[in-house]
């Protein structure tokens, strides 16, 4: 139970940290940037030292479901269009 | 033996039964004594000679069940070629022969072959452009026009419109009028009542140079000139005519553009004597007809022609009242998505209707839910009223989609949140990433999509369609954010969201602060590329003021005669080297960007000169460092809050607002790198379909479709698969231009608009005391004498302190804004670019102003009260 609370507790901080470790290829200042990484990167630490190491799962399952549906939105919502899929007809 | 030919002033040629709806509206129009080239009328019955009834009947009977729908492309090619292959009576080769020789006293003349169907011209159908015309056609080659004239009746779009206009059982046959052929150094059609409603009691007249056809096919942008009835001209908006079909004998083709020198673009084509004249010959074609008429005309040097007259069958009222269907009400059996709402905040990018191309590709870029009709984007109202998470109705979902009144009290539908948080929620965990990694992007950053466009521009692995693929949505989710403007650009729409926060928050809390700072304080902070476009141009007019000569020229010259003045000086002068600088940095832009069809100004100039010299004449200073004013207003906001939380909070969201603003207008630069790149790859595209002659003319690939042109592309398609096509686009755009934007679709319904009453009464020209009203998109007041530009690609003439009164705006019109004293849109919101601009200059600015364009006069002096959204007409 408590791995499934810190699962969906970690889920948005993991999409919050992941941003701004992406930030770092988007050519932006590079001190600020580290430093936003560390202080976004604090939660998951404190979970862990308040938890324990039984969160380190439900951390690594958070990170993976956000890369995971990430990914795949952005290849298969462009999949999607690039086929046409769902675009409406093309003249009126 | 029935007449097979009658001449035109015969009263045999008055009967539509015998000679067709055209022949004899014509015959009506001789005999009152218009001026009307001389004429004969291969009759009805020569057309049932060769084709018996009965074949002709079971002809189209037999395709009838298979043109299913309003699709033209889903009827079959019939017929055509067997009706031209039939044989062609030599006693009517004879009587033609005749009556031309009698009719033109020669055999060495140069004649037209016009199309006379049953029912043509007619009140309920025009058949416009449906059937075929030809022309520079020899008495040896009639006989050969006349057959190919009767085969258009086949033609699928002549089936299709017959099936969707006609009665079942109305009558299948044409007569053919052999005319003089008129050469023609100006053409042009009046209508004596506007055709799109806008302008009752008003007529237009359109006229190009050169024959007609190529107004007829949407080829010219006329002038165009609208008329009281007393013969007066209202309002004249002069088109850059870049090609005439020549009236020369050189060109027997129908089609066959030629080049306009460019001086003579601009020049208006008809003088307000002439538009007169013209006037008061078509309101006697009304009279004669008892109801509207759109009168082709004809100046062949002074002799003035009227070519063709026909009721105006587009005169139909658009549907009134509010939306009434609401989707649920509809039958089970006729529902479909739909009804399609026109979205207002975007309508900036779409006023003027997009070529088939471009509306093709773009279509193809986006989510479901939306949709082009006439060229004009619409959403589907009935999945917006799904996703609406306030309790709203259609119809003030609707009003909101059209920015109508106020914005509905925003109380949430409590049934649809647990719904609406749950889709946000995944939203976020989706799309979460890439929205945190817009939230700091610097300029450097964006500037990689340069890199992105020159990759695609000159990677020979990237068509049309792979290229803009590439350019909209990148390649990978670890590519750098910059190389996605277009999802910048859309993502930093949510400052105002952040803006609506820090109204409420000030609302609360300090109440007092002063609602016109708002705007300096949430303008942009100053980085922009508009604001460097401003400056560019500006930088531009000081170095013309220069060279004494030249700042001469700039006053005098029109704006296609200054591009090439320009082109003309030498490399190393210093207006040549700033004009390049400037084009390196800004040469994608355009007006109009979003459409791939028009020219950059890399490529055409003629729009940015005369900016230029609208700041020669004007000589303007610089504004206000915006920091000043921005720090003033940063200064009054910390007095205004009481709290040191509320400061730091108000402090943060000004941050926030400000920063997205400028990257808004900044992905905006670059992302119309994009359409540039599309255009020159479809440019490239179409030369090497004209070089192999699969294409016939310069311009036509912007009315096919994608996959038309890559099946022309790979040789699955030639140019006689997609002529007719290409045609009725043309022609179909230039009627949605001319009509203007209906606020719903529905397919299989009539568009509806605004009812005729509410436009009757919204139009009529302002006069003193009159009040316009629209929204508030930068606040202030102020007052000046009304400057009402529709192109600034023709005329862009500003005097300082004018009221720039516009149909849109975008950042192609930026230059102009710091000349004017306030601005007022025909369309847009406060998201829209003219707010955005107008805000980072502290000019006041009303958007949505329904018809301005139409209802002030320039000249006319007012009052521009955009906090109240309010403006006042002084003086008439």
């Amino acid at each position: 139970m408590t791995g499934l609370i810190v699962y969906l507790l970690l889920l948005p901080l993991t999409v919050w940290l992941l941003g701004s470790v992406l930030n770092l290829i988007d050519h932006e200042d590079r001190a600020p940037t580290l430093r936003r990484i560390v202080w976004r990167t604090l939660p998951f630490l404190g979970v862990a030292a308040l938890l324990g190491s039984p969160v380190a799962q439900p951390m690594l399952a958070a990170l993976i479901t956000v890369v995971v549906l990430h990914g795949s939105w952005y290849f298969g919502s462009r999949l999607v269009i690039r086929r046409g899929w769902l675009s409406e007809p093309g003249e009126d | 033996m029935t007449q097979w030919v009658v001449h035109l002033d015969q009263p045999e040629a008055g009967d539509a039964a015998v000679v067709g709806g055209k022949a004899a509206q014509l015959h009506r129009l001789l005999v009152a004594g218009m001026p009307v080239p001389e004429a004969c009328v291969v009759t009805v019955a020569a057309f049932r000679a060769h084709f018996p009834a009965t074949s002709a009947v079971q002809t189209i009977t037999a395709v009838q069940p298979m043109t299913t729908g309003t699709d033209p492309r889903r009827t079959p090619k019939v017929a055509s070629p067997a009706v031209k292959a039939q044989y062609f009576h030599p006693e009517l080769a004879e009587a033609v022969n005749q009556a031309v020789l009698q009719l033109f006293g020669a055999d060495d003349v140069y004649l037209a072959v016009r199309s006379s169907a049953i029912g043509e011209d007619g009140a309920g159908s025009s058949f416009a452009g449906q059937h075929e015309t030809y022309y520079h056609v020899r008495p040896s080659g009639l006989a050969e026009a006349i057959q190919a004239c009767w085969a258009s009746l086949w033609s699928r779009h002549a089936l299709s419109y017959r099936r969707q206009r006609q009665a079942p059982g109305a009558e299948f046959a044409m007569a053919v009028i052999i005319q003089r052929m008129v050469q023609a150094d100006r053409s042009g059609v009046c209508f004596t009542s506007d055709p799109t409603h806008q302008q009752p009691g008003q007529a237009w007249i359109e006229a190009i140079w050169g024959l007609g056809a190529a107004l007829v096919d949407g080829r010219v942008t006329p002038d165009r000139l609208l008329m009281d009835r007393s013969g007066r001209v209202l309002r004249q908006q002069i088109g850059r005519k870049r090609h005439q079909v020549a009236a020369s004998l050189r060109h027997r083709e129908r089609d066959r553009l030629d080049p306009i020198p460019t001086y003579r673009q601009t020049q208006p084509v008809l003088n307000a004597r002439e538009a007169a004249d013209i006037l008061a010959f078509s309101l006697a074609a009304e009279r004669l007809f008892g109801a509207p008429q759109d009168v082709e005309w004809s100046f062949e040097g002074e002799r003035f022609y009227v070519l063709q007259s026909r009721p105006i069958t587009a005169l139909e009222a658009p549907a009134s009242g509010p939306l009434s269907p609401t989707p649920t009400a509809r039958p089970a059996s006729q529902r479909g998505p739909g009804p399609w709402v026109l979205f207002k905040p975007i309508a900036e990018n779409f006023t003027e209707p997009l070529t088939p191309m471009t509306a093709d590709l773009m279509r193809r870029m986006l989510p479901p839910g939306c949709r082009f009709f006439d060229g004009r984007l619409y959403l589907d109202l009935e999945k917006a009223a799904r996703a609406c998470p306030f309790r709203w109705t259609t119809e003030q979902l609707a009003d909101a989609l059209l920015l109508r009144g106020d914005i509905p009290p925003l109380t949430w539908n409590w049934r649809k949140l647990p719904l609406v948080a749950g889709a946000g929620i995944m939203a976020y965990l989706l799309e979460g990433i890439s929205w945190h990694r817009t939230s700091r992007l610097t300029l450097a950053s964006l500037a990689q999509y340069e890199w992105v466009c020159n990759r695609v521009r000159n990677g020979t692995d990237y068509d049309v369609l792979q290229g803009l693929h590439r350019l909209v949505f990148g390649r990978h989710p670890l590519e750098p954010m910059g190389r996605a403007a277009f999802y910048v650009n859309v993502s930093s729409g949510r400052y105002f969201v952040l803006l609506g926060a820090l109204m409420k928050l000030l609302e609360r809390y300090a109440p007092q602060f002063d609602r016109h700072q708002i705007s300096q304080l949430c303008s942009g902070d100053g980085h922009t590329w508009s604001r460097q476009l401003v400056e560019d141009v500006r930088g531009l007019a000081d170095v013309a003021r220069q060279d004494p000569g030249l700042a001469r020229d700039m006053l005098a010259l029109d704006g296609s005669q200054l591009a090439r003045t320009v082109a003309l000086l030498p490399e190393e002068h210093p207006f040549a080297v700033a004009v390049n600088g400037f084009l390196d940095r800004f040469g994608h832009r355009c007006l109009r960007e979003m459409e791939l069809a028009t020219p950059r100004w890399r490529e055409d100039p003629a729009a940015l000169l005369l900016m230029v010299r609208s700041y020669l004449r004007a000589n303007v200073q610089p504004p206000e460092d915006p920091r000043i004013a921005f720090e003033r207003a940063q200064e009054s906001l910390r007095a205004a809050l009481p709290r040191r939380w509320q400061q730091r909070l108000a402090g943060y969201l000004v941050e926030r607002i400000r920063y997205y603003v400028s990257l808004r207008e900044n992905t905006r630069h670059y992302h119309t790198m994009a359409m540039d790149v599309t255009r020159g790859k479809l440019l490239d595209l179409e030369q090497r379909l004209l070089a192999e002659s699969r294409l016939r003319l310069p311009g036509d690939i912007f009315y096919l479709t994608w996959q038309e042109a890559d099946g022309m592309s790979r040789g699955s398609l030639g140019w006689a698969d997609v002529a007719a096509d290409v045609r009725r686009r043309r022609r179909s755009r230039s009627e949605a231009a001319r009509s203007g934007a209906c606020d719903f679709h529905q397919p299989g319904q009539r568009p509806r608009g605004r009812s005729v009453a509410e436009a009757n009464g919204a139009l009529a020209v302002a006069t003193a005391a009159t009040v316009l009203t629209g929204h508030c998109a930068s606040p202030g007041a102020a007052e000046g004498r009304v400057r009402v530009i529709l192109d600034p690609s023709t005329a862009a003439d500003l005097e300082p302190g004018d009221v720039l009164v516009a149909p849109y705006t975008d950042p192609a019109w930026t230059p102009l804004f710091p000349l004017a004293s306030a601005v007022v849109v025909e369309v847009g919101s406060f998201l829209s670019h003219a707010g955005t601009v107008a805000r980072e200059y502290r000019i006041p600015c009303l958007v949505d102003v329904s018809n301005c364009t139409s209802r002030l006069r320039d000249g006319q002096r007012v009052r521009v009260l955009a906090s109240e959204g309010r403006i006042e007409v002084l003086e008439s």
